[in-house]
């Protein structure tokens, strides 16, 4: 056999593996783009899932289990369930505002203005005097209700405080 | 080296969007040079208990490991500035210039990046840490796929990644080009090619010695089987493309989840430190005042201010057990999304796998047909040791 002869046989061999080569790529690719065609066809199909943007969407969506409208609806009571649940509600199981809440999740819900919890936290009392004539203890009382997010134990730190003004008078 | 710094790629949220820049004149061809995005090193702890520490999940890191440079492969395409820009294997370095990233941090709230870059003549461009907080405009429920929240961070390399090239000179470019080319045939048939290659041991730097004859006839069947390779590379791209795709929706709610836990962990850890603080003012203050007082009013102001620090301080123990709830939710969203994409990263590993070793027996093949060409045209045994046999796809 010639050099020319072996180079041609060498040449036949590699174009015989190129082309098992090729095919194999070819239906590898053909695999892949049957699959995204498949899967771009099953995504259009669910298309709009979770726009409405109900309460039931919230926290319970990472987990799937529903468990964000159960935050929404305590937030209406100035509860603190909002920390039940196993979703994502952050604080808005707190202050109750359920309209301000973004609706698509637990924790959208507004600090302030709480059906039942007698304000945000930063609100003081309409009794509440403007406090420049507190003493130390009764500025640490003020500042602690003041920042309770916590309705119920935000009135008993403002009850506190009206006791301890009135002792001072 | 061309650069190596620390990034904090930092900003308000939403904050302004870092566009990568893009070609304003054609580049010439000689000039292109293609770019290789390695998987992500996904850095996992092997400690289970440091794993759970850090709240890494290896699913999720490893899944991210395959998906982030998806994100920055499209980056880098979307400029023009480049040739071929390709995902590759984790133990890939046959492109012209190769990105490498460790995966330093991913939470939802934070990504942080270890990247380094090299080119085919060994010189490194970039070694540099790329940090960043979410755009949270990305976690908003829009009609329109918004951007990555972390989109900035790549847009960030990539024009670190063109400064780096610019700095080179044409003939620079154009030398990465063709050492990059000698690399991939000199690891094929070093008997061959690895003559036209200096290669400094030392600093493990590249250089050209000669360039071989257009016309070789092994040439030409190099650069055919080289056509193969970026066949595998690309059915490869289009596997991680369709991975990429494919937890899209779940890893992008895992990281809008996690995000907000977090943020309502920080606040709630903020709160607690803040209450159990004024608590223990308010009761230090109320010991003191009664111990120094006489009048009733002033034992009265003492009491309430003990009673007020204990409100306060079973405040910031409420606040614990709410932090301790977020932290159990984050494990969950964690697992939960660890749990949904196992499959798919199990299934892109064994495809990637099984893609790579049907297509080493084609290379093996090759191997040998370019060792009985080169002793056809050369009348020379083919001596030169083969001191490694690269897998399909790695060069």
């Amino acid at each position: 056999m010639t050099a020319e002869d072996k180079r041609a046989e060498i040449d036949r061999r590699f174009d015989e593996t190129f082309a098992v080569f090729d095919e194999r790529m070819r239906k590898e690719q053909e695999t892949i783009s049957q699959e995204r065609a498949g899967r771009e066809g099953s995504a259009g199909g669910s298309g709009g899932e979770g726009a409405a943007g109900d309460d039931t969407e919230g926290g319970g969506g990472a987990n799937g289990d529903g468990s964000g409208g159960e935050t929404k609806e305590a937030a209406g009571e100035g509860s603190d369930t909002g920390a039940g649940a196993s979703g994502t509600g952050g604080e808005g199981g707190q202050g109750g505002d359920v309209a301000a809440g973004s609706g698509t999740q637990g924790g959208g819900g507004g600090v302030g203005g709480g059906a039942k919890g007698g304000g945000g936290p930063r609100d003081v009392p309409a009794d509440i005097p403007d406090g420049r004539d507190d003493d130390i203890v009764a500025r640490q009382l003020r500042e602690a209700a003041m920042k309770e997010t916590d309705p119920e134990l935000r009135e008993r730190l403002w009850e506190e405080y009206r006791k301890y003004k009135q002792s001072t008078q | 080296m061309l650069g190596a710094a620390g990034c904090v790629v930092q900003d308000e949220r939403p904050m302004a969007p870092v566009v990568a820049q893009k070609a304003t004149a054609e580049i010439p061809a000689a000039e292109l040079l293609d770019v290789g995005v390695r998987m992500f090193d996904p850095n996992i702890p092997q400690d289970v208990a440091e794993q759970e520490k850090r709240r890494i999940y290896p699913d999720v890191r490893k899944a991210e490991s395959r998906y982030m440079p998806v994100l920055l492969r499209d980056t880098l395409e979307s400029t023009g500035q480049w040739g071929q820009v390709r995902v590759l294997p984790a133990e890939n370095s046959g492109s012209d210039v190769n990105i490498g990233a460790r995966i330093i941090e991913s939470d939802g709230s934070v990504l942080k990046l270890a990247v380094t870059v090299t080119d085919a003549t060994g010189r490194t461009w970039l070694r540099k840490d790329y940090e960043a907080l979410a755009d949270t405009r990305a976690y908003k429920d829009v009609p329109v796929k918004p951007r990555d929240p972390f989109d900035n961070v790549y847009a960030t390399i990539a024009n670190d990644l063109l400064a780096a090239r610019n700095e080179l000179t044409r003939e620079q470019r154009v030398q990465v080009h063709q050492v990059a080319n000698l690399r991939f045939a000199s690891e094929l048939a070093p008997y061959a090619f690895r003559p036209y290659l200096a290669h400094d041991a030392k600093r493990d730097t590249y250089a050209i010695a000669r360039l071989p004859a257009e016309d070789d006839p092994v040439v030409q069947r190099m650069d055919r089987v080289h056509e193969r390779d970026y066949a595998l590379i690309d059915t490869l791209n289009e596997h991680y493309t369709n991975f990429g795709e494919s937890i899209d929706d779940a890893y992008g709610n895992w990281r809008k989840y996690s995000h907000e836990e977090l943020a309502a962990e920080d606040e709630a850890k903020r709160k607690a430190m803040a209450r159990g603080l004024l608590g223990a003012a308010a009761i230090i203050g109320g010991v003191v005042a009664g111990q120094n007082t006489n009048s009733s009013a002033g034992s009265a102001a003492a009491t309430a201010a003990v009673i007020g620090g204990i409100y306060a301080f079973k405040s910031g123990l409420d606040m614990r057990s709410e932090i301790k709830m977020h932290g159990e939710s984050l494990k969950q969203l964690g697992s939960s999304f660890q749990n949904e994409v196992q499959p798919s990263v199990v299934d892109i590993e064994g495809r990637t796998l099984e893609l790579k070793g049907s297509a080493e027996q084609q290379y093996a093949e090759w191997r040998r047909l370019l060792r009985e060409l080169y002793e056809n045209e050369t009348g020379l045994p083919a001596t030169t040791a083969e001191v490694t046999q690269p897998a399909a796809g790695k060069r």
